[in-house]
């Protein structure tokens, strides 16, 4: 057993450090392993079968199509019209310029599905505006990254959709739901921490905007903000699964941009391959991560880290808080697709057994791992974030940590509070 | 080696983006067909699904071909020189060897066994063998691209970076978060 777990570390380690994709670096370290307890033959025949069955799956289809309508939406005026939007509903607040940013993040994150995509398309345009306006560039910055990861918890997302494929038995529908109030909490913790931040700096309110103004400037932003509503809405009223919504989503957006202009038909393919390339990424992330799963599974190692859990403490406090303490470690290494698909039948059944809902565990899981998308030393958002506002890591850590401090009490009432996660799902009647 | 590669790369790109719209078109025709013709159809999620798996092989040579797979390359960026080279060369031996032997190999192998036990599909019928097919396929075409880079590495000191190393443009492509 514990040599299973080195071996499969070990070779897992070197070879992303290396620079090795991470997709073939699981893949190659989970077949090695295998080898350890059968023959060549059957190790990597089964890798093989596990990486085709690991995407053959209805429900992972959301994934391509997510990715091909936030393109789609995510081209041209949307992240302005986003901004815009924002700034009438939270410009006039102190530290406005920074709530608008935060809450421009979170829809943008929402809408595109992907927090990388928010970080670059709200950024670009954010950070340059408010160090015009005085504001500090890194603090700036940080408010951008942290803010982009809420995207991910606020449907459609496509993690909550990987998560509801390595747990089984979770409703998208219900998930979907369950993200809602999690990620508007976080979105307001951010908010606070970054206004008091402004008020202690002394940084400018924005003016105010006339009330039809501001009206008007949300009813601009109302198309893409109402794929939302379709997508969610239509999932949640049983009109179609999550998969058919997202096909819907790319024809909706389709329409839209063509609509407005902002893409000609010939692009079509060029935007087309760009959403493949992003797709197969975390499909294979998916294949061989379904195959690293397996073999825990046969190796009966998270039966082990269970067990091992629970002669720690029975105590459902002090579990949760050490199995959210892994979790961000391995948030701060490991991207997000595969540390779900690997760590929920780690995790899950003890959580379980603390008397944790799959529904809520899912939710605590995915804020917890989208606070490693913005940690050092592996963060791709953080990374984004440094590169669009052309700063360092280093000089972001200060502004990050109140930050950090501001997720981190968000995750806790996450963990602690099940109402956060299931409070919404109920009250529509998607769970008892 | 170009002269095979260049007509692999149309082949790939035009495939793929086939797929995608055939995808699209198949689920939407699901949704259609339940409501508008109360006749759902009974083989379009199974056509769907197969489609995905084609999608993820092809899709992974695609963006190994833009050398767009996700890596840490924190370590290896720093270093100069031979080393440089040989971290590169460490990396896509690594690629090559996880094409020939769980691809290739592993992929040929659920092949056969699929094709001889005669495993078919629930809906369409179609043999599984057929499906999985495109695990070698995917296979044999990241290998050309692994061993084109090589020899780029080796005869020309040359790297690969990927296509795009400009984040400040808005483009979901750069993600890893997904």
């Amino acid at each position: 057993m514990l040599l299973t777990i080195a071996v499969l570390l070990g070779i897992f380690f070197i070879l992303v450090m290396l620079g090795v994709p991470i997709a073939v670096s699981i893949a190659l370290a989970s077949v090695s392993t295998l080898m350890l307890s059968m023959s060549f033959d059957p190790a990597v025949t089964t890798m093989a079968q596990r990486l085709a069955g690991g995407l053959d799956s209805f429900t992972l289809l959301a994934i391509p199509f997510f990715v091909i309508s936030g393109y789609l939406m995510g081209r041209g005026g949307i992240a302005k019209r986003l901004i815009e939007a924002a700034k009438a509903i939270v410009g006039t607040l102190p530290g406005g310029l920074a709530l608008v940013n935060t809450l421009s993040c979170m829809l943008f994150g929402s809408i595109s599905g992907s927090a990388v995509a928010a970080t670059s398309a709200i950024g670009t345009f954010m950070i340059p505006t408010m160090e015009k306006e005085g504001y500090d560039k890194n603090f700036s910055t940080a408010v951008t990254v942290t803010g982009s990861i809420l995207g991910l918890l606020i449907p459609p997302s496509n993690v909550l959709i990987v998560y509801a494929v390595a747990a089984g038995s979770v409703s998208i529908a219900a998930l979907f739901m369950a993200g809602y109030l999690p990620g508007i909490l976080g979105g307001i913790a951010l908010m606070i921490v970054a206004a008091g931040y402004a008020k202690k700096e002394g940084y400018p309110r924005s003016a105010r905007i006339p009330f039809r103004a501001a009206m008007r400037k949300m009813a601009e932003a109302g198309p893409s903000i109402a794929m939302i509503f379709i997508v969610v809405g239509g999932i949640i009223a049983g009109i179609f699964t999550a998969t058919e919504a997202s096909a819907i989503a790319v024809i909706y957006a389709l329409v839209l941009s063509l609509f407005y202009g902002e893409i000609k038909l010939g692009e079509l393919p060029e935007i087309l391959l760009k959403s493949i390339e992003t797709t197969a990424m975390v499909l294979l992330l998916i294949g061989v991560s379904t195959g690293m799963a397996w073999l825990l599974a046969y190796e009966n190692i998270p039966q082990a880290i269970s067990d091992g859990l629970l002669t720690i403490s029975d105590n459902p406090i002090i579990i949760l808080l050490l199995i959210n303490l892994i979790l961000l470690v391995v948030g701060a290494f490991l991207d997000i697709t595969p540390a779900i698909l690997i760590f929920t039948p780690i995790f899950l059944p003890v959580a379980m057994e603390m008397g944790m809902t799959p529904l809520h565990f899912g939710i605590m899981l995915v804020l917890n791992l989208s606070i490693g998308l913005c940690t050092p030393p592996v963060g791709s958002v953080l990374f984004v974030g440094c590169a669009v506002a052309g700063t360092t890591i280093q000089k972001l850590i200060r502004p990050l940590l109140m930050l950090y401090a501001a997720l981190i009490v968000s995750l806790l009432l996450v963990t602690f509070v099940p109402f956060l996660s299931e409070g919404l799902p109920r009250a529509v009647g998607l769970i008892q | 080696m170009k002269l095979i590669l260049k007509p692999i790369d149309v082949f790939l790109r035009w495939a793929l983006v086939a797929l995608a719209v055939f995808m699209i078109a198949t689920v939407t025709w699901q949704v259609f067909s339940r409501y508008a013709l109360k006749a759902p159809s009974s083989l379009t999620e199974e056509i769907a699904r197969f489609q995905l798996i084609w999608l993820g092989l092809l899709g992974s040579v695609y963006t190994f071909r833009n050398r767009m797979h996700v890596g840490i390359d924190i370590l290896v960026n720093p270093l100069k020189g031979k080393k440089r080279l040989a971290a590169e060369m460490a990396s896509l031996i690594a690629c090559f060897v996880f094409a020939v032997l769980i691809l290739v190999y592993g992929g040929g192998r659920l092949v056969a066994l699929t094709h001889e036990l005669n495993q078919t599909s629930a809906a369409l019928g179609v043999r599984m063998s057929y499906v999985y097919s495109i695990i070698p396929i995917s296979g044999v075409l990241m290998c050309l691209y692994a061993l084109h880079y090589m020899a780029d590495v080796v005869l020309h000191g040359k790297l690969h970076r990927t296509t795009e190393e400009d984040p400040s443009i808005v483009n979901p492509a750069t993600t890893k978060d997904i």
